[in-house]
């Protein structure tokens, strides 16, 4: 059961942060996966829900200048089963395609993934390995900013009450890149997110890592030392060190206890994982087959 | 949830003291804590705590009662409920003065609970909340009593 | 101002205008608007599946949807996918392959299937593994669904499974055949309470304590009372023109608090109104002022000494025989204590050569029924009421609530339409005595339909600790089994005391044993009220049991097989003075069950294996009656009261008859239970249906058939011994005579009938209990697990369960019942427990809560049935559903146990658990 309340439906962006403007208190609804379990629960009430999702700006999937841009009332499903990320995106694909159920998939949206900002998105843990960046667009313009702004807390982003998420911007690996994506949890939500993107350069050594975790700190957030650490290291000696790399993730997560279980056991899922996604990017780099499967885990 | 902070002061002890004892300004110390005033003097005040989680807002009249009072030592119970979102606010918090090296020692042992749907479903958000408050609350006294 | 919206949609291909608030959900419009009821409302947070619709061929949770969005798309729902009348392949499979039980999850599941084959013919199983990542069934073990959906999607699967048992002569029992209700289920056809609607029917909203303990100091109802639309607000003060008590132990329940709410979630307030948005608006309005009492939310907590008192005083029910003596420790929080003993256990103990003891713990788990609990209750003027209740044992209901309101049970009629999962969850009265209040109160009918959210807040399994010695001879013999347990029965007692009973009376398992002594208390908590769970108490004491047996083995140097084969109890062996022998050859299902898992093979390096035995009293005394009818036109109607909860008990009671009556099965219906018409059933729980209703619809068939032969041997001048019947007649020799014409002269009209009636009742008996089991039920199960060390996870890989069911009527639904028993077992040895923090459930929601899914289940699981044809039930027939459950958490704790030497004590082994166990042995190693 849900309480009533009115149903805006802007068709433009100016349309829709004119609404917002206007009222501070409006809701943004686009794909209402979660935004509709708070208000079954009595938790949120808004007197005002705005859709974006008949904003056609939105709705767009496109690559441009090599990157992907993600409009953002496009859904996991699109993103999942779309032709050309499949192919130029495999890991975007993949992981969309193990977001929650076939079900949310269908309906819950990029952007209100992204906005909603539980700490256990996967999708944001992802895309921080692509450096992305959103575009924020209200009445007075439109601004970008890096993911890694954007999503500042659990369920707290730098979105200001009058403005739009309108989509997010992946940048392009450099050539020669190889990701992994990993997830774990027992749960509904993941217990922990890590994605990976080592890049190769000349006689096979990493020129740049990118590794990222969610679920284990207040929001997704990269793991500086752990890529420092693996930055000009030859592609032969990651095996090798794949456990320190681990072990400095595991310092570098700040996990609460919960449901998901304790700090400790979460620092060490970082730890463990963080290595087996290493292990399993060296495999791939190498143009191995890595069968490698975990309970519970899923890798993509 | 439950939180435990010691932090050292460069102001004696007895400073500290007696701004703990100015309640009303010391629960302005606490982040979206707001309109603290007295009831009954070393006995019993009230407050607003406003919370923001996301979409979900908490806002509770907090009825604040003394429960123990020793020597360097405090604890204050409240509670408090909002309606709107079905939940209830529980909290106690103990908090400890004592001379140190530095000066003063505070010791704030922070324990609640929130009632209802918001307390099961945002049991970690909550958590990491409280450490939070209590972290800006130690840093505001700390500013406060200019140690 | 709120907005509606023209909606204009086509819904299985029809075009459909709608004027709808914004706020509609898709599931309440499909429901309620449209009468599309195959949908259904169970998890409502997108987790389980039970509600899924298309939306433009894409799968959506339609509780969780607004109805404005499917504005100009089309919505197909498990309505539209007949075709001029004929099921598609998918249902069609679903039907044929044992997919379908319950049934409430059936229309999501064909849906889901239905988007899943449109994206991918020809699924793989991996495939369908993970589209089925949001779909839930807690009836199945999830095989058949995914078989189903194999088959029905076109993709290459396995021939369809038709199991059938030795039959000998035997023509419809002893076959799989389809499930009665297969079809009205995968049409969405099939009706449950939460289905449906009476003119007039007001809906009614339960307001809940958010306190573990408390005392109301003051409820003001009159601003919901003024709520236009609002029939009534009633509070527990209220109820002084009825008994607001009600329990089948102890009358300890109140309708709703009275002076105090005992556990969160305990129905405080409840309004009825025109709809139930508009009764959930006014309950927002009610003031309840509070004064917060120390709650007690543990076991240690409750048995405390100077433990704050969840009751001081509670009335005996005086329902049941075996609960006439209960006896509450005054002062305490001890609800109940039982004890049997005999032999001398501390001597034979001290004088055993190897003694095994521990302290083992069972979690707080929840049945996650598809189906939460709902009720329809009406009165008429005449003071009699009607109440279509999702329950297990509609009889036990009549009674609770013809003293609740001083009424004959003649005037209480309760109606059972199928019922969307038990497992325990339903039996005894939960929602109907509020439902008939409320109905009683407005003088107009009332439905009262709760969440799975409040499912939790309802009822539970109880935990338990405990204490268990074992003590054998040097040659493996057992020589004493001495056990203590304490069981949380939470706030309040329901059919707890019974449950310790039972449960510690089998704790000595399916083995010889001379020194018994055996100990339980019912303990109360201020947590959601305890009751029956599948295994009935036998779980929490079996898991300690089996888990010592193997470590006496490991003790003894002997393998865990053998020594249990060496002690087990033999065919006609007194299992207890007084109470029936032993009518299994246990060794046979322990032998088969060893060889199906292996387990005279080496282990593999990075496996652990484990093997359990179970064995378990069904509820005695117990009284089931039948009346079979035959007609005119040779069709049969039996009249029984066991509830179809998805176990296929109908098409059992069906097979039966037309056995008996030599008729076609077609040609059997089976009445859904009806108080004021279905005779009387104790209790459809306890494995007990088969064998005792069974018994009285294969009398009442019996006495049908002797009604036959006699008219027949007159008609025929022959003795009675000449006939028989078959194939729909009477037979002597080659002269037959159609049971339509032996009719037909019988009455010397074409009207008419003979009437069978079958009446099961115990002897008198001097079990310890009270009443002789009129079986045993005994399983086996055989585990192997992987376990990744470094993150804790246990996989089951390999799971053999054999059940000793004296003879399978329907091979197909013995099979799919204990593949859903071994998933249900895997949920708390694995995953599943209610976490409390304080008074307050953490994870009373299936986003928390974690039950079994499709892709848990095990890469290779068998189940299978020793059938000697020597139990007391139909064609040798014994109970069988709860068994298979048993032995899952001590064959996989053994399993571990023999992976890593670890002995873990306490359920459910999470990864952290088995984490955090393994860290701290090599923290020790190292120190």
């Amino acid at each position: 059961m849900l309480h009533s309340f009115e149903l805006h439906r802007p068709s433009t962006v100016a349309e829709a942060a004119a609404l917002l403007g206007d009222r501070p208190d409006a809701t943004l609804y686009a794909g209402g996966t979660e935004l509709l379990l708070l208000m079954k629960a009595g938790l949120v009430r808004p007197a005002d829900v705005v859709d974006v999702k008949r904003i056609p700006d939105l709705g767009g999937l496109a690559e441009a200048d090599g990157g992907l841009a993600i409009g953002a009332t496009v859904t996991h499903r699109t993103l999942e089963r779309s032709p050309g990320v499949r192919a130029r995106w495999p890991l975007v694909a993949g992981v969309a395609a193990h977001v929650a159920n076939v079900r949310v998939r269908n309906v819950g949206t990029v952007g209100g993934n992204l906005a909603f900002a539980d700490p256990h998105s996967d999708l944001a843990t992802l895309f921080l390995v692509f450096d992305a960046t959103v575009r924020l667009a209200s009445a007075s313009g439109a601004r970008e900013l890096a993911l890694a702004d954007f999503v500042r807390g659990p369920y707290e982003t730098a979105r200001q009450p009058d403005e739009v998420l309108a989509g997010v911007r992946l940048n392009p690996w450099p050539p020669r890149t190889v990701g992994v994506y990993v997830k774990f949890g027992l749960h509904e939500r993941p217990t922990l997110g890590l994605a990976l993107a080592l890049t190769l350069g000349d006689g096979d050594r990493v020129t740049a890592a990118r590794l990222a975790v969610g679920c284990v700190s207040p929001r997704p957030h990269r793991l500086a030392a752990a890529e420092r650490a693996l930055a000009g290291q030859p592609l032969g000696a990651l095996g090798g060190l794949a456990a320190a790399v681990g072990a400095l993730a595991a310092d570098a997560v700040d996990p609460v206890s919960d449901l998901h279980g304790g700090s400790d056991y979460k620092r060490e899922l970082t730890r463990v994982f963080v290595r087996r996604a290493l292990v399993t990017a060296a495999a791939r780099a190498e143009g191995r087959a890595f069968g490698a499967r975990y309970p519970h885990a899923i890798v993509v | 949830m439950r939180v435990a902070r010691e932090v050292a002061l460069a102001v004696p002890a007895e400073r500290v003291w007696q701004a703990l004892w100015d309640v009303p300004r010391m629960m302005a110390c606490v982040p979206g804590c707001v309109d603290a005033r007295e009831v009954e003097p070393r006995r019993r005040y009230q407050a607003r705590m406003s919370q923001r989680m996301g979409p979900i807002v908490l806002s509770v009249p907090l009825d604040i009662r003394v429960t123990e009072e020793a020597p360097g030592r405090l604890t204050l119970a409240a509670r408090g409920r909002d309606g709107g979102v079905a939940a209830e606010v529980q909290m106690s918090v103990r908090l400890a003065v004592e001379a140190a090296e530095s000066g003063s020692r505070l010791t704030v042992e922070a324990e609640g609970r929130v009632l209802g749907k918001l307390g099961a479903l945002g049991a970690s958000v909550i958590q990491r909340r409280a450490e939070e408050l209590v972290d800006e609350f130690t840093a505001r006294l700390r500013d406060a009593v200019g140690g | 101002m709120p907005s509606s919206f023209d909606v204009r949609l086509r819904v299985n291909g029809q075009a459909v205008a709608l004027t709808l608030p914004a706020e509609a959900l898709l599931l309440d419009v499909v429901r309620d608007r449209l009468g599309l009821k195959g949908a259904k409302r169970s998890c409502d947070s997108q987790v389980c599946g039970a509600c899924t619709v298309l939306v433009d061929g894409a799968a959506v949770s339609a509780c969780t949807y607004l109805a404005v969005e499917a504005d100009g798309r089309e919505v197909s729902t498990v309505e539209g996918l007949e075709q001029d009348g004929r099921l598609d392949p998918m249902q069609q499979a679903f039907a044929e392959r044992g997919a379908v039980q319950c049934g409430f999850c059936t229309a999501g599941m064909l849906m889901t299937a239905h988007a899943l084959a449109a994206e991918q013919p020809a699924p793989t199983r991996e495939a369908i593994l993970h589209y089925l990542r949001g779909s839930l069934c807690r009836c199945t073990g999830y095989r058949t669904i995914v078989e189903a959906i194999a088959a029905g999607a076109g993709a290459p699967s396995a021939p369809t499974a038709r199991p059938t048992s030795a039959p000998g002569a035997l023509r419809v029992v002893g076959r799989s055949v389809r499930r009665s209700d297969a079809l009205d289920k995968v049409t969405g056809r099939a009706r449950y309470v939460t289905d449906l609607e009476l003119p007039g029917m007001a809906h009614a909203q339960l307001l809940r304590s958010p306190y573990a303990h408390a005392r109301i100091v003051r409820i003001d109802t009159s601003r919901a009372r003024a709520v236009p639309g609002v029939f009534t607000v009633l509070t527990g003060a209220d109820l002084t023109w009825c008994d607001p008590y009600y329990g089948p132990a102890f009358r300890d329940r109140p309708v709703l608090a009275i002076d105090v709410a005992r556990h969160e979630g305990e129905p405080v307030v409840a309004a009825a109104a025109v709809d139930a948005a508009t009764a959930a608006r006014a309950l927002e309005l009610v003031e309840i002022e509070w004064e917060e009492l120390p709650a007690v939310t543990t076991l240690a907590g409750a048995l405390a000494p100077g433990a704050p008192l969840v009751h001081t005083a509670a009335p005996l029910s005086g329902h049941f025989a075996d609960l006439s003596s209960l006896r509450p420790t005054p002062g305490t929080n001890v609800c109940h204590r039982f004890g049997y003993a005999r032999g001398d256990v501390e001597r034979a103990l001290a004088g055993a050569d190897v003694v095994v003891e521990d302290v083992f713990t069972f979690p707080r788990v929840q049945h996650v029924a598809m189906e939460p609990h709902a009720a329809v209750a009406a009165w008429d003027d005449g003071d009699s009421l009607t109440v279509w209740a999702s329950t297990q044992n509609p009889f036990s209901v009549r009674v609770e609530l013809a003293k609740m309101f001083g009424a004959p049970l003649g005037r209480i009629r309760i109606i059972v339409p199928l019922v969307g999962g038990g497992f325990g969850s339903k039996t005894y009265a939960k929602l109907e005595p509020i439902t008939a209040v409320l109905a009683r109160a407005i003088r107009r009918p009332v439905r009262l339909a709760i969440s799975a959210e409040d499912a939790f807040r309802t009822v539970r399994r109880c935990d338990a600790r405990s204490s268990v010695r074992l003590g054998f001879r040097g040659d493996g013999t057992l020589v004493a089994v001495d056990c203590h347990a304490d069981f949380d029965v939470g706030a309040y007692a329901d059919i707890g005391p019974r449950i310790i009973q039972k449960g510690t009376y089998t704790a000595t398992g399916p083995y010889r044993v001379a020194h018994v002594r055996l100990g339980s208390t019912a303990v109360y908590t201020n947590t959601t009220p305890g009751g029956a769970f599948r295994g009935f108490g036998v779980p929490q004491l079996a898991w300690a049991v089996e888990s010592l047996m193997d470590e006496a083995a490991r003790r003894l140097d002997r393998d865990p097989v053998e020594l249990r084969r060496q002690n087990l109890l033999a065919h006609g062996e007194e299992f207890a003075p007084g109470d029936t022998p032993i009518d299994g050859k246990f060794e046979e299902s322990l032998s088969r069950a060893a060889e199906a898992i292996g387990w005279t093979q080496a282990v593999a390096a990075d496996r652990g294996r484990g093997v359990a035995m179970m064995l378990k009293a069904s509820i005695a005394p117990s009284v089931s009656e039948a009346i079979v009818r035959l007609h005119a036109d040779a069709s049969v109607t039996v009249l029984a009261s066991t509830v179809e909860l998805g176990q296929g008990a109908r098409t059992v009671m069906a097979q039966i008859a037309a056995e008996v009556l030599a008729v076609p099965l077609e040609r059997v219906t089976v009445l859904l239970p009806d108080t004021s018409v279905t005779p009387y059933d104790q209790t459809t729980s306890s494995s007990r249906s088969t064998t005792m209703v069974g018994r009285a619809v294969q009398q009442a068939a019996g006495d049908v058939a002797e009604q036959l032969v006699r008219i027949a041997g007159r008609t025929l001048d022959a003795p009675d011994t000449a006939l028989r019947v078959d194939d729909g007649a009477v037979v002597q020799g080659e002269r037959r005579l159609e049971y339509g014409a032996l009719l037909r002269a019988h009455f010397g009209m074409a009207g008419g009938e003979l009437i069978g009636r079958g009446v099961v009742a115990p002897g008198p008996s001097a079990a310890p209990l009270g009443g002789s089991t009129p079986f045993w039920e005994m399983a086996v199960g055989a585990a192997e697990v992987t376990l990744d060390v470094e993150t804790g996870v246990v996989t089951v890989e390999d799971y053999v369960s054999i059940a000793d069911v004296g003879r399978c009527i329907n091979p197909l639904s013995c099979e799919t019942q204990d593949e859903g028993a071994v998933a249900q077992g895997l949920g708390h040895t694995l995953f599943e427990e209610m976490v409390y923090d304080g008074g307050q459930l953490m994870n009373g929601t299936l986003l928390d809560y974690r039950v079994p899914r499709a892709d848990d289940m095990p890469a290779r699981m068998a189940c299978g049935f020793v059938e000697n044809a020597d139990g007391p039930g139909p064609f040798g027939a014994k109970g069988a559903g709860e068994g298979s459950l048993v032995p899952v958490s001590p064959a996989v704790g053994n399993a571990l146990a023999c992976l890593t030497g670890l002995r873990f004590r306490e359920l459910p082994l999470t990864p952290e658990r088995v984490w955090r166990a393994l860290r701290e042995r090599e923290s020790r190693r190292t120190t």
